[in-house]
């Protein structure tokens, strides 16, 4: 797949960015696929997470990063401080990722 | 050469960014295919896929040649053809080698070690365990000599004739003071060590004055010194070991002829002289001559400050037509120039642009020299961050991060949000594993996206300039970027490069 599509395939905002970090026990989440390889259905997991009724899945923190970085936090009062490092950690590449991708999206760069 | 005269670079202006790197990817590509950028091909599959890298071939033929392994040169043959290919594999042979009959960093190091002037040779390397020199350091040797002017044959047959070159060297050095005491007329360390130091043979003629230079024991090897010199700061003559000196006797002369005349006349113009003082000074070789280039190669500045990167590209974009002209057609025929005597061509146009001379022979040469050097080195690094790119841009864009682990850690992404899954009781040095990994490489996207964006931007900056639209425009394009670009570039080619879809360690 060619570097174009590549970036656009499933890109479709990049005026906000959001980070959830999720813990909890994966055993009834996970779905074995047709060769063998265990994926997780997130769809599920980020449901349960929600629910809140079985304590099994818990969302951790949350981090909505604006364009203008203006960033709505959320963080669970039992995260741990090694859970929202790690959080933090991806929020911080999530968002170098996204700047580096709209500064080659878009036509930014003035060097002459 | 076979490159394409008519090429202008794509219009990267109206493209969106994503586009605009695959047409920089496929540019870089092009002119590596077509030889505008020199560069050593990394396996034989390269060499394969590419047959001609005239660059390398041409310089590669002119070295087997003055080393006996080729008959004769062929510089109007880019490829490697079957006589090419069995003197590569004789060379290698002889060298101790890995036998494979293609041009790879291992036999270009060797070669370069044994032909050039300016690149050190590893004494270790070339004798056996018994102390006999290999039988590629004997023919090196033979060709040294040749060159040097003691002996007439670039490849001579007879031991004796070997010897007796070999003595009137020790004489000279002893005279020179390039040793302690007489060397020995054999081919074992001490005498090679000397005999291939050619920095400190200048260094020694510029400081023995104008007496050595006429003693007719060291006549011979002095014109022949000057000749190597010259060749490496860029003029238009060849270390031949040909030690005739003709000059003309009328002021009007073919300017074919008399190249040693030629280009030490050019040598002194570039300094200051007057034309009609370096008429004179260019009848004979002097000590004078060789102080001066010593003074040269004694710039404590051994390499390209970025200040004189720009002063390159400043030169090539305000030189006419004619000139930029020239500097292509130089380009085109460099061949073994581009890796040798790049130090001193370096220094000397330090000093040509420093004064703002521009009607000096050897100009255009050196200017085509440290372009192509340095383009050649800044297109390779271009290409390793394009590929930095396209890694990046496969792990950040994938659903699942590569090294997740549904027993650990997953990180997925759906458009650019992330969610991370940290499994109970995971163990955290796995976890931190895989966030680190994330770091790393949406840092090194970072890096490379914006390295790239530079050159994409330089590309159409230089493109819009008259004439410098063709391939020389991207070569000026690489050399320009890298005054803002050479901090992000060695930060992210000197990061060690994480094992590609696995987390570190598992």
């Amino acid at each position: 797949m060619s570097l174009k599509l590549k970036i656009k395939e499933g890109l479709t905002d990049l005026s906000e960015l959001q980070v959830q970090t999720f813990t909890g026990e994966l055993s009834t989440e996970v779905i074995a696929s047709g060769d063998g390889n265990a994926v997780l259905d997130w769809q599920k997991l980020i449901a349960k997470a929600r629910a809140e009724t079985t304590g099994e899945i818990e969302l951790v923190a949350a981090t909505n990063r604006k364009f203008d970085f203006d960033t709505d936090i959320f963080v669970s009062k039992s995260a741990t401080s090694e859970q929202l490092e790690i959080h933090n950690n991806a929020v911080e590449a999530a968002t170098k990722a996204r700047q580096a991708l709209v500064e080659l999206l878009k036509d930014l760069i003035d060097v002459v | 050469m076979t490159v394409n005269d008519s090429f202008l670079l794509p219009d990267l202006a109206p493209l969106p960014g994503d586009e605009r790197i695959e047409e920089i990817d496929a540019l870089l590509t092009q002119a590596t295919e077509e030889g505008v950028v020199p560069e050593l091909p990394a396996t034989e599959e390269e060499v394969l896929a590419k047959p001609q890298l005239p660059g390398q071939v041409l310089s590669a033929r002119t070295w087997l040649y003055l080393l006996g392994y080729l008959r004769k040169r062929q510089l109007d043959v880019p490829e490697i053809d079957n006589p090419l290919r069995r003197a590569i594999r004789e060379f290698q042979t002889e060298a101790q080698l890995e036998v494979d009959g293609w041009i790879g960093e291992q036999t270009w190091s060797a070669l370069q070690q044994l032909v050039s002037f300016e690149a050190p040779i590893e004494l270790d390397r070339w004798f056996e365990s018994n102390g006999a020199p290999t039988p590629a350091l004997e023919r090196s040797v033979k060709a040294r000599l040749h060159v040097l002017g003691f002996c007439r044959s670039r490849q001579p047959r007879s031991p004796s004739r070997v010897r007796r070159a070999l003595k009137r060297f020790a004489i000279i050095a002893e005279m020179l003071g390039l040793a302690e005491g007489r060397l020995m007329s054999a081919i074992v360390p001490a005498t090679v060590r000397v005999l291939f130091d050619q920095d400190r043979i200048l260094e020694r003629l510029g400081q023995a004055g104008n007496d050595f230079s006429t003693d007719r024991r060291g006549r011979k090897f002095v014109i022949c010194v000057a000749k190597v010199e010259l060749f490496l700061h860029g003029f238009d003559i060849h270390p031949d070991g040909n030690a005739r000196f003709d000059c003309p006797d009328q002021k009007i002369y073919p300017t074919g002829r008399y190249p040693l005349y030629h280009a030490m006349r050019s040598f002194w113009q570039g300094l200051g002289v007057s034309d009609s003082e370096a008429r004179v000074r260019a009848l004979k070789v002097t000590g004078q001559l060789f102080r001066e280039l010593a003074a040269l190669d004694a710039d404590p500045v051994a390499t390209s400050g970025d200040a004189d990167l720009e002063s390159l590209v400043s030169a090539v974009e305000a030189a006419d037509e004619g000139e930029k002209r020239r500097i292509w057609n130089r380009l085109q025929r460099l061949g073994a120039r581009i890796w040798d005597g790049m130090r001193r061509a370096f220094r000397w146009m330090r000093k040509l642009l420093g004064r703002g001379l521009r009607k000096v022979a050897g100009r255009a040469c050196n200017i085509a020299r440290l372009l192509g050097h340095h383009a050649g080195r800044i297109a390779a690094a271009m290409k390793k961050i394009l590929a930095v790119l396209k890694e990046t841009v496969a792990f950040l864009f994938e659903d699942e991060l590569a090294g997740s682990d549904p027993e650990q850690i997953v990180i997925r992404k759906e458009g650019l949000d992330f969610d991370l899954f940290i499994v109970a009781g995971a163990d955290p040095e796995r976890v931190r594993s895989l966030v680190d990994r994330f770091q790393e490489q949406a840092e090194r996207f970072a890096l490379a996206v914006r390295i790239v964006g530079l050159l994409v931007a330089t590309v159409i900056d230089v493109a819009k300039k008259v004439a410098l639209g063709g391939w020389l425009g991207l070569l000026v394009a690489l050399v320009k970027i890298v005054p803002r670009a050479r901090e992000m570039m060695d930060q992210l080619l000197a990061a060690p490069v994480p094992a590609s879809g696995t987390v570190a360690g598992f």
